[in-house]
């Protein structure tokens, strides 16, 4: 065997190529062909040559580029829309906080024995943990995670009541 | 090189220096004559236009032997987009052609056989690695391949041509 760089190769790789027949002899050009060849360079200079094998290559790297730079533009895309549609959730639970707190003032006008409850309660309201609303949820829910504007003190919210009663005492209205 | 007539001698030492050996890794490749001559005269005018690029950290012989495995490539590339029959029935024997050039013995030419009906990819590293000893770093370079992948191809390669030649051993 003429092969003499099996030493790049692994064991059985070389046991292989041990087993195979020789390779055909190297094939030599035509007679004359190099020499006239070798003779013809003022021509071959003039002669338009195809693009080389990289040119292919980085013409296929252009699409591939394409392609990576359209699914990149894609996903950003779909993190806007995404960051856009929370947002606009994340208004709508400000305005629901909104209404639930107006929800407990009601509440509390309607039943005045419990303003004393109202610093336990408040400090239900400010420690609960907002979480966006699911969508079997009412958006109306009560029971909903909401989270107020400003913290609610028993203090402010007798302040309230008492603008809202217009002097009149809580007792009086009952 | 402003001197015409020094270019020309230059072009006439570089053809007679390196033409035979980058014929016969060109006709590997490519398989007849016309095709071989177009490849080699394009890698000489390459060579030539781009020696100021020739940054001399491989030796003249790899460099040339890189623009004409690459020149190679380019032409077989361009015939499989002419040519509409490109598969090979390996299920059938594949004959040489009568005025094949290659006249080795009955394994040999079996061996030729078995390449033909090789992948490709598989058939080139084989050409290039068995026929030419092409060393694997050179060709990474030429098929900007990695030499793990090389090794790969090379390794399936010899397997299917192993298999091949056991199966048509009662030709030989």
């Amino acid at each position: 065997m003429i092969y003499n760089t099996s030493n790049e190769e692994d064991a059985e790789t070389r046991e292989m190529l041990d087993r195979l027949p020789a390779p055909p002899k190297p094939m030599l050009p035509p007679e004359g062909y190099l020499e006239q060849l070798a003779q013809s360079f003022e021509l071959l200079q003039k002669k338009p040559i195809a693009e080389p094998i990289a040119a292919n290559q980085n013409s296929r790297f252009a699409w591939k580029t394409f392609a990576a730079a359209a699914a990149i533009l894609l996903a950003f895309g779909t993190i806007w829309l995404y960051q856009k549609q929370d947002m606009a959730t994340s208004d709508k639970v400000q305005v629901e906080a909104r209404l639930s707190s107006d929800e407990i003032y009601m509440y509390l006008m309607l039943y005045p024995e419990e303003i004393e409850e109202t610093e336990l309660l408040a400090s239900l309201v400010l420690n609960a943990n907002p979480t966006a609303p699911s969508k079997s949820q009412s958006p109306t829910s009560f029971s909903q995670p909401i989270l107020p504007q400003e913290p609610v003190t028993s203090a402010a919210l007798k302040e309230i009541l008492m603008e809202e009663l217009e002097g009149e005492s809580l007792e009086d209205l009952l | 090189m402003a001197d015409p007539t020094k270019a020309d001698e230059a072009f006439k030492i570089l053809v007679g220096h390196y033409g035979k050996p980058l014929y016969a890794v060109l006709y590997r490749v490519l398989e007849n004559h016309p095709d071989t001559d177009d490849a080699l005269q394009n890698t000489f005018i390459k060579a030539f236009r781009g020696f100021a690029g020739f940054r001399q950290d491989s030796s003249l012989s790899t460099w040339l032997h890189r623009i004409a495995v690459r020149e190679g490539l380019t032409l077989l590339e361009k015939r499989k987009k002419h040519s509409s029959n490109t598969n090979i029935d390996t299920t059938e024997l594949p004959f040489l052609p009568a005025d094949s050039p290659f006249d080795g013995d009955k394994a040999t030419q079996l061996l030729i056989r078995a390449v033909a009906t090789l992948p490709e990819k598989q058939a080139l590293v084989f050409k290039l690695r068995y026929y030419q000893e092409m060393p694997y770093e050179e060709m990474s370079t030429a098929l900007s391949t990695s030499v793990g992948a090389l090794k790969a191809s090379f390794h399936h390669a010899l397997k299917k041509v192993e298999a091949f030649l056991l199966a048509h051993a009662e030709i030989i």
